[in-house]
């Protein structure tokens, strides 16, 4: 027998109100009734009459207390209603899971798949019309939820029977921009499923996926911790028919990149990654296209040109320049016509901010030093404006002023209020000095550090070199021997904000470092290091992962970034996404966590942040912009079959049935009671 | 100062000129429509001191001699007295059920001759327009007309008038008529015959809920040489009821309290039980010679009274 379950009331709760309400309906029918008086001149004509209709009071009573009896049915029916009863699921009953397809590729049109009239349908909405059928076929047994595909699938609700809800399901699904990840739906699917009968997961989807990664999942099963071998995984193409309007095929630009140059900061290059995908059975000839780039909304430059089938183009912008940190690349057809997928016919990019250094150097003249620096980028057009003075004319308070003080062979009894550089320090200066080494050798160095990047100490020669003595905050970039000959220290400053520096334990003169590339190299990595992380890949993201955003931006005078100390304590930042809407995201360890589903501009605020820190994200996913649209598809080098229908069967919920019989007892009971057969 | 109040008091409960008018109106109508059928004009019997000769008797000891008719005496010599033909007045009682049954469709607040919302006026009110407009034809043929309110007993009484004149006297005790009490055709009529010695025609003006039943009552009439007519006053809505569900009904009369639950079939069986109810007392008056007349409010009383006119029996 198929059992019977409660969702609604519980059944104490049922009990208590059918006692309530009953004891009231028979106090009701107990108590004496109020009738209505009406005086009549005659009343023994009323007596014959009652005398020949009346029948025996035993009859009438009986009568009486039927009418009780059905009314107190109607009750105990309404209040079963209450509870929601529901007939359990029979062993023939499936357990589905319908993957709907959410992700990026999604939002391609389909040709001709709607009809003569209106836009052609996005391969989402046909997804969602696919899986409304395949809801409307499953039997009553049948339980199902519905889980979106897209970077992070989730399902949209619970288990269900219920078709409403399934549908409800289905309409909370959105389109996403991020690629799909599908192993990842897969497991979810199989956690879902874990040990109930019949597992069965549907994929209803473009089939847009990258064959190596559906050649990797095993078919008849999840991966990882999947649901093991029973689990049958079947696959809904889109389009059940075929259309007679040929498919359209897209362009994409798949990468977008943009850079300021070490040398300049002020001048920046473009990276730009193109593609066309014709679609299976369209033409598979050339596509021409124009490339528009868009720098805070003004056109900055336009091209034509001509894209091969299936492969990917890099194309370099160079020298560019101008105002403004939004940059946009927009592609077009050039015969006006669209693509099918025009979520990747847009690119965006934020142009890392131009930044001006101003740099004081204490030396008594140096010419390696200058040379260096106008190497690393010193000039009027260019972001370091360096100034020089003697160590007699150098004070502390000039030293404020300046974002790094480059000090050569002079040492300061106490540190600047800013960044620094010093060159062969003296003792008793900032940097503690242990000892002296003659004609040393590096044999370690900390490669990983920003400021040596790109550089290679290891057969650099000095006749001298001071040993540091390592402080907090210190870092030894290169050794001899354990002994710190080359120091960098970062620490809060005076005013709060992080200091940093860098101590070289030898003299430029008596080395033939400053003969080396590394040198001026060394020099930019410091500036930059100071800087902050100005060559982290701010600029853009991609979407369906999750972004850590820097907040530890950090610089003397601090225009744009914040403190490590502030950074560090923040909990929460305002993010401005693309469509405008504002949400806080959470704060960890000094980085802005969001998990990126939207491509376009997004623009982050916290308390400490003067300017907002903007960033840019793409799409930059070749899979999902070659919008394969197919009609079979292999899991595990196996073709996945299309999903069986289900057999109609009873509602599994039973209140309607329940309402629909109290109100025939009631109509019975209002014909009975006008007919006065029950009173 | 009487007079005034009375014709005040009559004007208010609706006796006014322009009902005097519609009265009047009725006289000419009834002597234009029963022109020339004045056979029915009334003589009595009694031999007395007429002019008009009407028959012989035999002389018994203690007759008047003059009256003797010497020429038959010489002719067939036989003592035969002359008897000449009597005229005298006629009579008419109207007696006026003025029980709590007769208060059905009108109110305390309401004139009595003042139609309610449904246009139609209570029983009682009705009854006294009829009698007003038959006594008024009375009235103005030159009868005597009495009036007489009844319920448990003779209540008031409008000794005998003649001449149009009297009409707002009629007026005045119509106008004080007010409904209480129980039918009691019986002991009401009795105490009539007793107190009334000359004959002429009754009429009675009732519903004929009396439980005791009304046929002795009209009876009685008949055995004291009275010429019983009847006519019945009906209230529609007493005769097609739309009670329709659980109900107490209470007997205005008698106070008696009945719970019942009415159907529209019930309300049927009661329609056919008062049919039959009215059909009993029309048979009982045909039957007995009497004349009846069934009175339904909703019909316009001036009709009715030109009815009863042209049925006969009641005035002439």
């Amino acid at each position: 027998m198929t059992p019977v379950t409660l969702l609604g009331l519980p059944a104490g709760q049922l009990a208590m109100v059918l006692g309530v309400s009953a004891a009231l309906i028979t106090l009701l029918y107990v108590l004496k009734q109020q009738r209505r008086r009406v005086e009549v001149p005659f009343a023994r004509l009323w007596q014959q009459v009652l005398s020949q209709t009346q029948a025996s009071s035993f009859w009438r009573k009986l009568r009486r207390w039927l009418s009780l009896l059905l009314q107190l049915c109607v009750l105990a029916l309404l209040v079963a209603a209450l509870g929601d009863p529901r007939l359990g699921r029979t062993a023939a009953g499936r357990s589905l899971v319908l993957i709907v397809d959410a992700s990026a590729s999604m939002q391609a049109v389909v040709a001709g798949a709607g009809g003569a009239a209106g836009p052609p349908p996005t391969r989402l909405a046909l997804a969602k019309q696919r899986a409304r059928e395949l809801i409307a076929g499953l039997s009553g047994d049948d339980l199902a939820v519905v889980v979106a595909l897209d970077g992070q699938p989730a399902p949209q609700g619970g288990l269900s029977f219920d078709a409403r809800e399934l549908y409800a399901q289905v309409d909370a699904v959105t389109a996403r921009d991020t690629p799909a990840d599908l192993p990842a739906a897969l497991a979810l699917a199989g956690a879902l499923l874990h040990g109930r009968e019949h597992p069965t997961v549907v994929l209803i989807s473009d089939g847009g996926f990258d064959d190596s990664a559906l050649a990797a999942i095993p078919a008849g099963a999840g991966p990882g911790s999947g649901p093991g071998p029973g689990l049958d995984v079947r696959f809904q193409p889109l389009l059940s028919k075929a259309v007679k309007a040929p498919p359209i095929g897209n362009a994409a630009i798949t990468a977008f990149s943009v850079r300021r140059y070490r040398r300049n900061r002020l001048s920046y290059e473009v990276l730009i990654s193109l593609g066309w995908f014709p679609a299976v059975g369209g033409p598979a000839g050339p596509q021409r296209v124009t490339l528009e780039l868009v720098q805070e909304g003004e056109v900055v430059d336009v091209q034509p040109l001509e894209l091969a089938a299936g492969v990917q183009e890099a194309r370099l912008y160079p020298n560019l320049s101008g105002a403004g940190t939004h940059l946009e690349a927009r592609l077009r057809l050039s015969d006006g016509s669209s693509d099918a997928l025009a979520l990747d016919d847009r690119a965006y990019a934020v142009l890392p901010e131009r930044q001006r250094q101003r740099v004081l150097i204490v030396t008594r003249g140096n010419l390696f030093l200058e040379g260096a620096l106008l190497a690393a980028g010193a000039g009027e057009e260019n972001h370091l404006v360096i100034d020089k003075v003697t160590p007699a004319a150098y004070t502390s308070e000039r030293a404020g002023h300046y974002d790094v003080v480059l000090f050569d062979s002079f040492t300061p009894p106490t540190a600047p209020d800013a960044n620094a550089i010093y060159l062969d320090p003296q003792r008793d200066g900032p940097f503690d000095i242990a000892g002296e080494v003659k004609r040393p050798l590096i044999t370690d160095l900390e490669a990983s550090h920003p400021v040596l990047r790109w550089v290679s100490l290891g057969d650099v020669n000095m006749t001298r070199s001071s040993v540091f003595r390592l402080g907090p905050g210190d870092r030894a970039l290169a050794s001899m021997l354990k002994q710190p000959l080359i120091v960098a220290r970062e620490q809060t400053g005076r005013s709060g904000a992080t200091q940093r520096s860098v101590a070289i334990g030898f003299d430029l003169r008596q080395s033939d470092l400053p003969l080396r590339v590394a040198f001026p190299v060394l020099l930019m990595n410091a500036m930059d290091w100071f800087a902050g992380d100005v060559d982290a890949d701010l600029g853009s993201y991609r979407t369906g992962r999750t972004w850590r955003v820097p907040l530890r931006t950090s610089r003397r005078s601090g225009t744009r970034g914040t403190s490590d100390a502030e950074a560090l304590a923040l909990t929460t930042a305002q993010l401005m996404l693309p469509e405008g809407e504002i949400i806080p995201v959470p704060v960890h360890e000094g980085h802005a966590l969001y998990y990126g589903q939207r491509v376009g501009f997004y623009s982050l605020r916290t308390g400490g942040l003067a300017a907002p820190l903007l960033w840019a994200a793409n799409l930059a996913d070749v899979t999902e912009s070659t919008a394969a649209l197919r009609s079979t598809l292999q899991l595990g080098g196996t073709t996945l079959r299309p999903p069986d229908g289900g057999q109609r069967a009873l509602r599994r919920e039973l209140w309607p049935y329940l309402l629909l019989l109290a109100l025939t007892i009631l109509a019975l009971e209002w014909w009975s009671y006008h007919r006065r057969w029950t009173v | 100062v009487d007079t005034e109040a009375t014709s005040q008091r009559a004007t208010q409960a609706g006796f006014d000129q322009e009902f005097l008018k519609k009265l009047e109106y009725l006289t000419i109508v009834a002597k234009k429509v029963f022109a020339g059928k004045s056979r029915a004009e009334r003589r009595t019997h009694h031999a007395g001191s007429g002019i008009e000769f009407a028959d012989h008797r035999d002389y018994a000891p203690g007759d008047d001699l003059r009256y003797l008719d010497w020429a038959v005496y010489g002719r067939m010599n036989r003592l035969l007295l002359r008897q000449f033909e009597q005229e005298e007045d006629l009579h008419i009682y109207l007696l006026i059920d003025t029980s709590t049954s007769m208060r059905l469709g009108g109110a305390s607040d309401r004139p009595l001759l003042a139609p309610g919302p449904d246009g139609r006026v209570a029983k009682l009110g009705y009854a006294a327009q009829v009698a007003a407009a038959l006594a008024y034809v009375g009235l103005s043929n030159l009868d005597r007309v009495a009036l007489y309110s009844f319920s448990d007993a003779l209540h008031g009484q409008l000794p005998s008038a003649r001449g149009k004149g009297q009409i707002f006297k009629v007026f005045g005790f119509l106008a004080d008529l007010d409904a209480s009490g129980q039918t009691d055709l019986l002991t009401s009529i009795r105490e009539f015959v007793q107190r009334i010695k000359r004959r002429g025609v009754a009429i009675v003006l009732s519903d004929f809920y009396d439980h005791a039943g009304y046929e002795e009552g009209l009876n009685l009439l008949r055995y004291h040489r009275f010429e019983p007519a009847a006519i019945q006053i009906v209230d529609p809505r007493e005769a097609h009821p739309t009670l329709r569900g659980d109900i107490e009904l209470i007997d205005m009369e008698t106070g008696e309290l009945r719970q019942v639950t009415l159907s529209a079939a019930m309300c049927a069986a009661y329609e056919r039980e008062h049919a039959a109810y009215c059909q009993a007392l029309s048979s009982f008056c045909s039957a007995r010679g009497i004349g009846y007349i069934r009175a339904d409010t909703n019909q316009p009383f001036d009709d009715l009274v030109l009815r009863a006119l042209r049925q006969g029996g009641f005035v002439r």
